[in-house]
């Protein structure tokens, strides 16, 4: 579904939309609206753990959009040229191009972080990635990254320990193993500090570094867990079962965004304000908390990018890598550009409002916003 | 000011089940809110004002939830995502007693995500395409934000002399305003005095924003 984005801004625009301007711009054939493969690809992404949940469900609602009628007919004789549930190319009656129109499918395979979805896009062997970092300052310059939401970093303790501050510099003398114990810390019993790892792919992690200015597993005191592997960001489970990890003197970071949503995975954990400020939305979004982020929606350059400040996504015409472009910008379109999910009756823009709130991001807020509501970050 | 889903069950049902619930109401633990100052005293420059919120009844331990929203719980429509403003909420942690408190920025005007909607004083001018909503509320619960059986609310209303909106980026296309609240002076006096409005009052408040008391202006 590849040319729809065009087709769609045309009808925003109030153009026309006539058989033979269609054709042209899409360079296909009959019926209209055409410009599309009218096959529906199946596409896979992987990635981040802290972005799952929430591509889980803008996945599925791109799924479902609108999009053409489809040939229902029993599979012919062929299989090798037949495609279930393609759209007719004769007797196509539906109009409406700002869904799905070929009907794509994505899926979103289990986490394996951030960095390893993001090579694995590199690799071909996905055709999006989830990533909860941004792009690397080199060797991603095929790919772009599309922040389609905000998040904050905050710092938890668990069991018996009460919550207090943390400066920025205790943060970094904790993880680099020169502040130990507890009553290092103003208003907490003694105690030696446990300061716990994370997954080395981890997007999180790779944003924790770069916030500290080094390695967050490098410190001689940093903890594992008993296996010896690092734990995946945001689950605390893991280290409230692990016998080794102090359950009132360990000290963790995780996804705000997470740590509202999931208690399951919160457990007990209880966050510490940073240099003063809760990680609430309001502070997240105006960056007076201090450790921010965006995450991202990735793609290879050729399948889905935009020029500066226009929400119009450009980019692969056919295949998987037409159906990414597609999502990116459903993911990406203001609430004037979406039409309403067939399921529930809503605008897919709030129906991804909806996502937004069982999984505790929040949109990318107006000044930051580059390409229609998303902020592009091309990969260098 | 205190409005649970339970307690406003109660108020609006027949006379009969309004006692049956009643005693539902009183055997079970429900939350409660409150809000000071209660209405929220404003000057023609603000578009925030610092409240105090308290709170009871909640899960021990469990993360608290803290948003305003432009629809009572208690109306059938009512989704977080939909009515609650995005960037607005606090998550402050639980205690043992699941009971608390803590200092929130109640915007004036339209919700700082940039939804058609703002919670504003009566004699405010709203953008136009946004929903003027003159009693907002502040909802309360815990574990997370979609937990309906934990929420309580109580409204919440602006007192002063009016003012124009310029809206959020969102509308204007601009950087967002910074949130004017008053000076120190008036801050800690907007603090200052809670106040106590019974149920009955929570249930006009309610019901004018749920009817007639939608403004849609511009």
């Amino acid at each position: 579904m590849k040319l729809k984005s065009l087709i769609g801004a045309a009808l925003v625009a109030g153009t026309l939309l006539s058989g033979t301007a269609m054709t042209s711009m899409a360079g296909a054939t009959a019926p209209e609206p055409s410009g599309w493969d009218d096959v529906n690809d199946r596409v896979v992404g992987t990635g981040s753990d802290t972005t799952y949940p929430f591509m889980q469900r803008a996945e599925l609602l791109f799924n479902q959009a609108t999009g053409c009628d489809t040939d229902n007919a029993s599979p012919a004789a062929s299989p090798a040229t037949y495609n279930l549930g393609k759209c007719l190319t004769v007797g196509q009656n539906a109009t409406n191009v700002l869904g799905n129109w070929d009907h794509d499918v994505f899926a979103s395979t289990y986490p394996t972080g951030s960095s390893a979805g993001v090579t694995a896009l590199k690799n071909g062997q996905v055709d999006y990635a989830r990533s909860s970092r941004g792009p690397k300052s080199t060797g991603e310059s095929a790919l772009n990254f599309w922040a389609f939401g905000k998040d904050g970093l905050i710092m938890v303790t668990w069991g018996n320990r009460t919550p207090g501050n943390l400066t920025k510099a205790e943060i970094q003398g904790i993880y680099n193993c020169t502040i130990t114990d507890w009553s290092s810390i103003a208003g907490q019993a003694a105690g030696t500090i446990e300061p716990v790892g994370m997954n080395a792919s981890s997007g999180t992690k790779a944003t924790f570094d770069t916030y500290l200015g080094f390695d967050a597993n490098s410190g001689a005191c940093k903890k594992s867990l008993t296996t010896g592997a690092y734990p995946f960001e945001n689950d605390l489970k893991p280290l409230v079962a692990d016998t080794v990890i102090s359950q009132d003197n360990g000290i963790w970071w995780m996804s705000a965004a997470a740590y509202k949503a999931f208690s399951y995975q919160r457990q007990t954990a209880a966050a510490w304000t940073v240099d003063g400020k809760s990680a609430t939305a309001g502070t997240i979004a105006n960056n007076t908390y201090p450790i921010t982020r965006f995450i991202y929606h990735v793609t290879k350059k050729t399948d889905a990018t935009a020029a500066a400040a226009s929400a119009e996504i450009t980019g692969a015409d056919t295949g998987p890598g037409g159906a990414v472009r597609e999502l990116t910008e459903f993911m990406c379109k203001p609430s004037a550009s979406h039409t309403n999910n067939d399921y529930s009756g809503k605008s897919n823009y709030i129906e991804l409002g909806t996502a937004y709130t069982q999984t505790g991001f929040i949109r990318v807020p107006a000044a930051e916003q580059t390409n229609g509501i998303c902020k592009l970050v091309p990969g260098a | 000011m205190r409005l649970s889903r339970v307690r406003f069950g109660v108020l609006t049902g027949s006379l009969g089940t309004v006692v049956l619930l009643l005693g539902m109401s009183n055997a079970s633990a429900e939350s409660s809110v409150s809000v000071a100052p209660d209405p929220i005293p404003v000057t023609a420059e603000q578009s925030a004002a610092l409240v105090q919120v308290s709170w009871s009844g909640l899960e021990p331990r469990q993360l608290v939830f803290v948003d305003i929203c432009r629809k009572s719980i208690s109306d059938s429509s009512f989704t977080v995502a939909e009515d609650c403003g995005a960037y607005s909420g606090l998550t402050p942690n639980g205690s043992a007693a699941g009971e608390g408190s803590a200092e929130l920025e109640v915007f004036r005007g339209q919700d700082p995500a940039g939804e058609a909607w703002g919670c504003y004083a009566e004699a405010d001018t709203a953008p136009a395409g946004v929903i003027k909503y003159t009693t907002c509320f502040v909802r309360v619960t815990d574990t997370t934000v979609l937990n309906v059986d934990s929420d309580s609310e109580t409204p919440i209303r602006f007192e002063g002399a009016g003012r124009v909106d310029p809206g959020t980026s969102a509308t204007t296309g601009a950087g967002p305003p910074p949130p004017q609240l008053p000076s120190s002076g008036s801050s800690s006096s907007a603090l200052a005095g809670p106040s106590t409005v019974d149920d009955a009052e929570a249930l006009q408040f309610a019901g004018s924003d749920s009817g007639a008391g939608v403004a849609i202006t511009g």
